[in-house]
């Protein structure tokens, strides 16, 4: 049960979730991508209800968990199947890929692999570059640090850290250092409920230790 | 220690989410099955007399012989294609301390519970206490039972191997059923013989205990192979279990034009034909074209309603089986389809193409039938246009009410995973409707029911545009219902 009075992040924050298991941090996301129906209340996007409309997804990207990847597909066919989505043709898609190669390490392009034949941890790196395609304005992205390993998880906050201002984008992770660097604004979610809204400071690492520490 | 494998075997069966669902499906199968060994029983207890009927000069028991060595040749051909070995995961077994042998033994006697051990038993079994019995010798009687019995066990464990050491491919796995439908139709034309030589082999069975016995005893080596070779290749871990990558370059001109609709036909070429579940279908719509030729010369093909079944079945048989599942195959993906810029609309559009243009080609890859058969001809057409402008929209709407998540990567036979009861009251009107239409307006005319059939279906087919938008309402309406089943596991 998820029972959130109002929440309002506005455009070009990042924005951390966390909270432990049960918090309802995945429902949160679940909403916001019109998954699931709120019981009451609604979900603006640019001011418009999400329920209902198509106009949020041209500006939304997200992954959640392994159901947002074809696993059919290989790697690159699944990048050119989003790109087709937002008319991006294979020289564009493949070009933008390109800036990426350090965070695939190699271990992801020209496999000729099927991505259900990849390891968890670089499935969710394709999940992840996925949700960059098409300039997406918001980002949803659901423990992005888990599974990758370590070198990984620091080219990713870079990659964060790099995106313009203009982005908007929503992480959740149990990795409250992780999630304290490369977030502004921290939301802590307890049994469904808004704990704590921390305007992201250099005290707010030790703030969140101490509270999960009980 | 004991450790009760069937128990956790019920257990595991018990607990799924999709219980209700499995017991409707096992209800089913089991009257289908018990349907199936009642024809065989028939057939068994009477075919002595359709020997006879069939073949006047020749001595029934040994015509019969021979035609269960086909028989059971065609068995293990249909064994390797769809029979499935899953029976029990071993894997979590594999770090308790159960010896690995204990395992394989268990998987290599639970195979035999196989609904494909059972038939070859309801043909053999009536026959023997009615018509060998009483009629031949002891030995005869033993023989025949340890040849046929033999058999059974042999096709089971060598499709068993093939199953489990060989993973063939399908296009492989399929060769010998079209070969052995080959042979027996040269066969039964006269242009090759190889029933006096089945014969001769059965009647050297019924004689020589050895040559009876040889089935049997491949058996039992086949079983101690198994256990030896699976204890080699069962480990936690699968190495190289990377499958070849098929490339496909999609006709992007054609496509193109369509605007997202081609982008997702692309897609969905590729997910039917990577994936066991859907790319089997195309196997099941490959035997499908075959299938009239065990009709050719009978006046079966003149009886009206059969024309209509047939026409019905082999021009729609992969939009059947592929429709009927509509947007189960995405359930893995679906929540990626459901928050992109992919409108539902679209979905089915490209849907509607796939499986209307799995007609057009069964279509016309079978229209030769209707050269040879001028009068099969206008059933042929009719169904054809029936099953573009009518089939498909009932298999869209039973999509937004009956929503399963599958695997697709499991094999396709005797697979109802996603299947329900609501799939049976659909379907039996759909496939009775044009029966129907034919027996009132036959009597206007022999063509008038076809006309009428024909005419619908190109109406339906006509305006798809308008038809599929009116569909996507409705599954709009069900959006949340659907996407929740399709995140449950069974």
């Amino acid at each position: 049960m998820l029972n959130i009075p109002e929440l309002e992040i506005p455009a070009g924050q990042l924005f951390g979730l966390v909270g432990n298991n049960g918090a309802g941090k995945t429902t949160a996301f679940s909403l916001l991508l019109d998954l699931i129906p709120p019981d009451q209340g609604q979900i603006l996007s640019k001011g418009e209800p999400v329920q209902h409309r198509e106009n949020w997804k041209r500006y939304t990207t997200a992954f959640l968990d392994e159901s947002f990847l074809m696993d059919f597909l290989t790697p690159e066919e699944y990048f050119y199947f989003i790109g087709d989505l937002y008319g991006w043709g294979k020289p564009q898609v493949k070009a933008f890929l390109e800036q990426y190669q350090p965070f695939f390490n190699d271990e992801v392009l020209g496999k000729r692999k099927y991505i259900r034949d990849f390891s968890k941890g670089n499935q969710k790196k394709i999940g992840l570059i996925g949700a960059f395609i098409g300039d997406p304005e918001v980002i949803i992205l659901d423990e992005p640090f888990a599974n990758l390993d370590p070198t990984t998880q620091i080219r990713f906050k870079r990659i964060i850290e790099e995106l313009e201002s203009t982005r908007t984008v929503l992480i959740s992770s149990h990795d409250l250092s992780h999630i304290t660097e490369i977030c502004r604004r921290i939301v802590l979610l307890n049994k469904g409920k808004i704990e704590k809204d921390i305007q992201v400071s250099p005290s707010t690492l030790t703030e969140l230790e101490d509270y999960f520490a009980g | 220690m004991r450790v009760p494998l069937t128990r956790y075997q019920w257990l595991s069966w018990v607990r799924s989410p999709a219980l209700t669902q499995q017991i409707v499906q096992t209800v089913i199968l089991v009257l289908f099955g018990l349907y199936l060994a009642a024809n065989l029983v028939f057939l068994s207890l009477f075919a002595t007399k359709i020997m006879k009927e069939l073949y006047p000069q020749a001595d029934p028991a040994t015509k019969l012989g021979g035609l269960l060595i086909y028989g059971f040749f065609a068995g293990l051909f249909m064994r390797i294609l769809f029979q499935k070995f899953s029976g029990l995961q071993i894997k979590p077994y594999l770090l308790l301390p159960v010896p690995k042998n204990k395992l394989i033994h268990y998987l290599l006697r639970s195979s035999l519970t196989s609904f494909f051990n059972w038939m070859p038993l309801f043909i053999l079994l009536p026959y023997f206490i009615q018509d060998v019995l009483p009629n031949q010798s002891t030995t005869y009687a033993i023989h025949f039972l340890m040849f046929y019995v033999g058999f059974v066990l042999w096709n089971n464990y060598l499709a068993f191997s093939v199953d489990k050491l060989f993973k063939l491919k399908p296009t492989i796995a399929a060769l010998p059923v079209i070969l052995l439908i080959a042979v027996y139709i040269a066969d039964h034309r006269g242009w090759i013989s190889v029933s006096p030589f089945l014969e001769r082999w059965f009647t050297a069975c019924m004689q020589h205990g050895w040559l009876a016995a040889l089935p049997l005893l491949g058996a039992v080596a086949l079983y101690v192979y198994n256990l030896k070779a699976l204890g080699r290749i069962y480990f936690l871990v699968d190495k190289n279990s990377n499958e070849p990558v098929t490339e496909m370059v999609i006709p992007s001109t054609l496509l193109g034009r369509l605007g997202y609709t081609g982008v997702l036909i692309g897609n969905e070429i590729r997910m039917i034909w990577r994936h066991k579940r859907s790319r089997s279908l195309l196997y099941i719509a490959l035997l499908m074209i075959l299938y009239p030729l065990i009709f050719m010369g009978n006046p079966v093909m003149d009886y009206a309603g059969f024309k209509v079944f047939l026409a019905l079945f082999i021009t729609g048989i992969f939009a059947l089986n592929y429709g009927q599942l509509m947007l189960s195959w995405n359930s893995p993906h679906f929540d990626f389809l459901a928050t992109r810029q992919v409108r539902i609309e679209d979905i089915f559009r490209a849907k509607y193409y796939i499986l209307a243009g799995s007609c057009v080609v069964l279509f016309l890859v079978t229209l030769p039938y209707g050269w040879v058969y001028q009068e099969y001809l206008p059933a042929h057409i009719a169904l054809f246009l029936y099953n573009i402008g009518f089939s498909i929209y009932v298999y869209m709407f039973l999509a937004a009410y009956n929503s399963k998540r599958i695997d697709p990567s499991k094999g396709a036979m005797m697979n109802y995973e996603g299947i329900s009861i609501a799939h049976f009251f659909i379907l039996l009107p759909l496939w009775g409707i044009p029966y129907l239409l034919y027996l009132v307006f036959q009597f206007l005319g022999p063509n008038v029911p076809f006309l009428i059939i024909g005419g619908l279906g190109m109406a339906g087919a006509l305006f798809h545009t308008s038809i599929i938008h009116q569909v996507t309402k409705l599954f709009e309406n069900r959006k949340y219902p659907i996407l929740s089943a399709f995140r449950k596991k069974s």
